[in-house]
């Protein structure tokens, strides 16, 4: 374990902080899942032997190359995919079908478009049996908690991305579920935006009882966000290595800055772009449109 | 005045609200335009002389109508039997369009005059009865079309087990003329308007299923998954997601079909025995009335285009979430 490249930065509180994760009951347990997709009569692997386990109250990140299955599991284990083999366990019952026990989150934006902010909150609590009138002020309190009072009665068609989401991950969170996917549910955010729902999502997490299992293919952000980070690789998609991220909580501002946050990153890097897709073939793409001739009325500055 | 005028020109370009006005009145203008050219204008067209002095022609009376070359023939006749004749004594008339093409000014008085003569025969309908008749049918028709076909067509859409159930057979089925089920439905169900509501509902309800099943498989299938993974499934899901989600879509589909269920009225209205505003139409064709039949046209069109603007309006206020279109 010394020679992990990342240990330096681990401190003894940090190392404690995961020790006790470790500790925690399991909530998720992934076991020797399979999953492929047939396409055009060819049975394409995606995801082979994944083993994983995630601890109460954890905040999980996964990465990986695109199209290695990330979303893919995180589908399986809302039970919106059928399990090939193997099998997952939420609190030590086999995942079968969707279920309110795993919210998930979606990178387009899905909240029903025929409901205004409040009805879209009150949807899953009314779904799991509650009056309108007990939901009513519970979703109020939620809205409250992201500040979107203003919008209770607007449609979605009237807020931008950040609000829509915002809205996506209440609407989740309101039926309390024990796990909450989220499936690059920032990736349409600009930058600034972004990091606000970054931050409002850890506070959230840190506020309640919930496990939460993020996909994202950025990499500040899944160190910014994750207690460890399950690394992905490509074609089929396994387990390449569950990383602890060196960095205390709550998170400094100006953690993007510090050394163990950049080593980390580096680290990742080295992990994900370990094979470049086929370079020599994009080189290629790039001598043909310098190729081609441009009528320009300026002169070639190159 | 048309600054931008090479919008009219760039494809798929909204156009200004002075453009748009303005095609939009052209796109009546211009055939009723054609029609008063057709009418009023003697040199076009013109094929007929209305008799307004028979001069000794046996068979001209004053006001009927002739082909032109019969005219010259009987008026050369009448030359070529006495060269001296006196011009004003010969057969005369002006040139007239046939009975078929009543001008613009009858058809817009016969609009108002269809309504108020009474019918030739005591039991017979007025009009505005024959209409109503005719709206009842096609309510009926489309009523019973979208019991069975609006859930059929988003079950189809929803569960992959029940569109290959379905969707076949309507398929085939949409194929078969809904006209050719005229005799059987009148042998079935009699001859009063039971085979015609059955009419209007075979010509809508096959094509009903299969739109339906295709405007519910256009649902952003996101919001079916958010659903499941929010505890809603099943019918529950169907009512509380499927349904309201494609509700603005489906309630297009069926401004669309109601459009096509008059189509089938015409046909529908024919068999049996004949009823409502076809019966009308054929009634006044027999006795030439032909600013009435293009009355009775006209009427189908302004109620159905009246109709479907209501129903325009309606689903801009039924639907204010829904910002396309
Ligand atoms: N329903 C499906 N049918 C067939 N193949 C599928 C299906 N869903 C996913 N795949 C394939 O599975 C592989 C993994 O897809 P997945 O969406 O899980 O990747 P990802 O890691 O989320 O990628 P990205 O980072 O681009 O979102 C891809 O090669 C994709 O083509
Ligand atoms: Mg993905």
């Amino acid at each position: 374990m010394n020679s992990h490249p990342l240990n330096e930065w681990i401190t003894p509180e940090i190392q404690d902080r995961n020790e006790r994760i470790l500790k925690r009951p399991p909530v998720l347990d992934i076991q020797q899942l399979h999953k492929s997709f047939e396409h055009k009569g060819k049975q394409i692997e995606v995801l082979r032997n994944v083993d994983f386990t995630a601890y109460k109250r954890e905040f999980i990140c996964v990465v990986g190359p695109s199209g290695c299955g990330k979303s893919t599991l995180a589908r399986l284990i809302a039970g919106l995919e059928t399990i090939d083999d193997g099998s997952i366990l939420m609190d030590g019952k086999k995942v079968t079908s969707p279920g309110p026990d795993r919210g998930m989150v979606f990178q387009s934006y899905s909240l029903f478009p025929w409901m205004t902010v409040k009805e879209n909150v009150m949807f899953g609590l009314i779904e799991s049996g509650m009056s309108k009138t007990t939901a009513e002020p519970e979703a109020l309190q939620w809205i409250d908690l992201v500040g979107l009072e203003k919008f209770t009665e607007s449609y979605p068609h009237q807020l931008s991305g950040g609000m829509k989401q915002r809205v996506a991950i209440i609407r989740a969170l309101a039926n309390q579920p024990k796990v909450l996917l989220m499936d690059e549910p920032f990736a349409a955010l600009d930058p600034k935006n972004r990091l606000k729902m970054q931050q409002y999502l850890l506070e959230i997490w840190q506020n309640i009882d919930i496990t939460i299992f993020f996909i994202t293919h950025d990499l500040d952000e899944a160190i910014y966000l994750a207690d460890r980070i399950l690394v992905l690789d490509a074609h089929p998609g396994r387990v390449k290595e569950v990383v602890n991220v060196p960095l205390p909580r709550p998170r400094a501002n100006d953690t993007f800055l510090s050394p163990a946050f950049m080593g980390t990153k580096a680290y990742l890097e080295s992990l994900v772009h370990h094979e470049e897709e086929e370079p020599e073939d994009m080189e290629d793409k790039l001598k043909m449109v310098r190729m081609v001739s441009v009528n320009s009325d300026v002169p070639d500055i190159f | 005045m048309f600054n931008n005028l090479s919008a009219w020109f760039t494809p798929r370009t909204p156009l200004d609200k002075q453009s748009k006005r303005l095609l939009t009145f052209g796109s009546f203008a211009i055939p009723i335009l054609l029609w008063c050219l057709f009418s009023y204008v003697p040199f076009i067209w013109h094929p007929q002389v209305e008799i307004t002095q028979p001069g000794g022609v046996s068979y001209f009376r004053e006001g009927t109508l002739v082909d032109k070359e019969i005219f010259q023939k009987e008026v050369d006749k009448k030359l070529a039997a006495n060269p001296d004749l006196d011009p004003a004594l010969l057969p005369q008339g002006e040139p007239a369009n046939p009975v078929y093409l009543p001008a613009p000014h009858e058809v817009v008085t016969a609009l108002y005059t269809a309504f108020t003569t009474p019918p030739k025969r005591n039991n017979e309908p007025w009009l505005h009865e024959s209409l109503w008749h005719s709206i009842q049918v096609i309510a009926w028709g489309f009523f019973w079309s979208m019991v069975f076909g609006v859930p059929l067509g988003i079950l189809a859409g929803t569960y992959a087990s029940a569109s290959h159930l379905i969707e076949p057979f309507t398929e085939f089925f949409r194929y078969l003329p809904a006209p050719a089920f005229g005799a059987l439905a009148v042998a079935i169900l009699g001859i009063y308007d039971a085979p015609k509501i059955a009419i209007i509902f075979i010509g809508t309800f096959f094509q009903m299923v299969l739109i339906v099943s295709a405007t519910t498989r256009k649902l952003n299938i996101a919001l079916v998954e958010a659903s499941l993974t929010l505890g809603c499934k099943g019918l529950r899901m169907i009512r509380r997601v499927v349904l309201p989600g494609i509700l603005p879509d489906l309630y297009r589909d069926m401004r669309i079909l109601l459009g096509w269920a008059w189509t089938y009225l015409i046909v529908a209205e024919l068999i049996g025995t004949s009823s409502g505003i076809t019966w009308f139409i054929t009634q006044q064709a027999r006795y030439k009335n032909f600013d009435n039949v293009f009355a009775a046209i006209l009427i189908i069109g302004i109620i159905g285009l009246i109709t479907d603007m209501i129903l325009a309006r309606l689903g801009k206020r039924l639907f204010p979430w829904h910002t396309s279109k």
